[in-house]
């Protein structure tokens, strides 16, 4: 049967399925900035552009539908995540584990699974040259390197660069909520770890209620020796001292082991040029014989006048 | 803090609860409630910490918020004095305003979850002043106001709070927190004794702190937070650990322990007035909450912890470690009691 179609296209008359926008040849539909549609291969770009036509094409009723109840199917999937967490934790099939364990693994990194749950900065988010990379070594460990590069950003607000940081990734809990990791019945943070002699430091953040602590954390220092042997660092957690935006605060407390969100490793120690650091595991310890419970005294510091005296207020001795 | 001041937040605190009880106008309890509030929030912060001032704050805004909702009740009970057809209906209102702010300063289930927050970030000792003392104000006011309207609101309220303690306890690990459902369950049982009486509900009262003062005090010394730290306690202080468990079990309300006889007494009432729903939801609560008191009382008495080198307590923390001692050792008495009652010709 001869229609308009088919004189455009032969092929059509001959029956070959052609391309719907040009007729011409056979094939997926092309798009206009390719009108003959020899490239048969479809690029990336093309089907970026593709899915954004696809997006804007007029969306079917199945589709319509399903996009209408997708909050509730979500809210009903976030709804049996916490039936089920909540389930898990009052039944607590880790409950002799927890009340008997003198030490956790927290982090073996022997795959990609579990580089996967860490995340890696720099100051390059701010302009900076500094670069960091978290990898998989050949000896089946997490490998930290990169670059730290002291230049300033020219921006007329940053003051100091050079800085690099891999941090553990928050872990979630059903309804988009912060989980926290419970390192209360262990009193002392164990690395191993094999670096290039730098200094590096290791932070933990706590969960915080108000908007003023969401920026703390506690920190102390580590220092790599850059030889080839292993090193075993332990650290108790009443050394970690309190900082809130990168500054020492006067008033420190001990760090709360029972809602930390995330661990780090830092680097910031204002030296320009290249840094390895590689870490076997990360865990914690129970230290019987480590009785300190903070490590810092909290005093008054100031001059403060003995009561009851016969000194008056104010004399020429104090000018 | 000045040791010249301290003793002036005690004293209001003392106050406020003498104001209530001699008081028969709404306005003075708000009054009296608001007092002890006040004068407990620089205890709260005793120590300085950023978990302590969290958990302050925390308090401080629900107590508030509650005491706005209680003032708001008064007075709308209030107005129905001056709006004839609707005096009854706005007095009722009113009522129960009151009751709910009430309900949610003490930390009774279902408002009750402020409190385990709360009690996580403070030490033991301002915490059981929080999970003991602070309950007298709320309970001498529910005890004046508690009407037949309300009361069986009250008794729900109870049972729930029973019921809830016990459940929320179950999985956890964190001392506090589990001291804080504890209290809650606790709590549960005090509402429907002060419902059913005045002395019964006293009795029950005075029974459950003379049991938890020491235990936290004990929790104090050990500066035990976690389950994991009370297993260690047998070998450097098996007296204290020991008295502990038993100290836990008796909380628990396990014959022959002291605490079974404030619960026996609240049921041996209610049996009596055929309250028998009443007392099954309580004894359901108290089996599920004897769970978790009887894993903390396997820890401190079976477990043998790991050989120690440098162990002990800190001595920086055995104030009125004999007075505590003694305190736990009175659990045992229930043991005479049952022996003695047993002798007593019929």
């Amino acid at each position: 049967m001869m229609t308009i179609r088919t004189l455009r296209s032969p092929q059509l008359a001959l029956g070959v399925r052609v391309c719907g926008r040009c007729w011409r040849h056979d094939g997926p539909r092309h798009q206009r900035a390719d009108p003959l549609g020899t490239d048969g291969a479809r690029t990336e770009a093309k089907q970026e552009v593709d899915g954004a036509q696809t997006a804007a094409r007029p969306k079917g009723f199945r589709t319509k539908v399903a996009e209408f109840f997708r909050p509730a199917r979500d809210t009903i999937n976030e709804v049996r995540k916490y039936a089920n967490e909540t389930w898990t934790f009052m039944k607590r099939d880790d409950l002799e584990q927890l009340m008997f364990e003198d030490s956790r693994v927290l982090w073996k990194f022997r795959g990609p699974e579990d580089i996967d749950q860490w995340m890696v900065a720099s100051d390059k988010e701010m302009g900076g040259k500094s670069e960091a990379h978290l990898t998989l070594s050949e000896n089946n460990t997490a490998f930290f390197h990169g670059v730290t590069n002291l230049e300033v950003p020219k921006d007329g607000v940053t003051r100091y660069s050079g800085y690099a940081a891999m941090r553990s990734k928050q872990q979630q809990a059903a309804f988009n909520r912060r989980s926290q990791m419970d390192f209360s019945p262990f009193n002392v943070l164990n690395l191993r770890v094999r670096g290039d002699g730098r200094s590096y430091m290791i932070t933990m953040a706590a969960e915080g209620y108000f908007s003023s602590q969401w920026d703390d954390l506690w920190c102390y220092f580590f220092f790599t020796r850059g030889g080839p042997h292993w090193q075993d660092i332990h650290i108790p957690f009443s050394k970690f001292f309190l900082t809130s935006k990168g500054r020492v605060q006067d008033a420190q407390c001990p760090v709360p082991k029972d809602r930390i969100n995330t661990i780090g490793i830092t680097l910031g120690d204002k030296i320009n040029g290249p840094f390895e650091l590689e870490i076997d595991f990360m865990g914690v310890t129970m230290d019987l014989t480590h009785k300190e419970e903070f490590a810092y005294e909290q005093y008054y510091q100031g001059p403060r006048r003995k009561r009851f005296t016969k000194k008056p207020l104010l004399s020429t001795k104090d000018w | 803090m000045s040791p010249y001041i301290s003793p002036l937040f005690s004293i209001t605190m003392i106050m406020s609860v003498m104001l209530i009880s001699s008081s028969g106008h709404w306005v003075f309890m708000w009054l009296g409630l608001e007092l002890g509030t006040l004068a407990f929030i620089p205890i709260l912060v005793w120590w300085h910490s950023s978990l302590e001032v969290e958990a302050t704050v925390k308090y401080f805004i629900v107590q508030a918020m509650a005491a706005a909702v209680f003032f708001l009740g008064g007075m709308v009970s209030l107005s129905g004095d001056f709006m004839g057809g609707v005096n009854q209906l706005m007095g009722n209102i009113g009522d129960m305003m009151i009751m709910l702010a009430v309900v949610t300063k003490l930390g009774l289930a279902p408002f009750h979850y402020w409190v385990v927050d709360v009690v996580q970030g403070l030490n033991y000792i301002p915490g059981a002043v929080l999970l003991t003392w602070q309950k007298v104000p709320g309970l001498a006011v529910l005890t004046q106001l508690a009407t037949c309207n309300n009361s069986s609101m009250l008794l729900l309220f109870g049972m729930v709070s029973a019921l809830v303690g016990g459940l929320g306890g179950l999985g956890q690990t964190q001392m506090r927190k589990l001291l804080a459902f504890s209290s809650i369950s606790h709590l549960g049982w005090l509402v429907v004794g002060c419902v059913a009486g005045s002395l019964l509900g006293l009795s029950y009262f005075t029974l459950y702190v003379i049991l938890s003062i020491p235990l936290f005090s004990i929790l104090h010394m050990l500066n035990g937070g976690h389950l994991n730290q009370l297993r260690t306690g047998l070998m450097f202080n098996p007296l204290m650990s020991v008295l502990l468990g038993v100290g836990f079990l008796s909380l628990g309300g396990l014959p022959p322990f002291f605490g079974f006889f404030g619960k026996w007494l609240l049921l041996t009432h209610f049996v009596g007035q055929l309250l028998l729903g009443v007392s099954v939801v309580l004894i359901t609560g108290t089996l599920i909450s004897l769970f978790y008191y009887l894993r903390v009382s396997y820890l401190c008495i079976v477990v043998l912890g790991p050989q120690q080198i440098m162990s002990g307590l800190n001595w920086r923390k055995m104030q009125l470690s004999g007075l505590m001692s003694g305190l736990l050792v009175l659990n045992m008495l229930g043991l005479f009691l049952v022996g003695g009652a047993s002798c007593l010709p019929k």
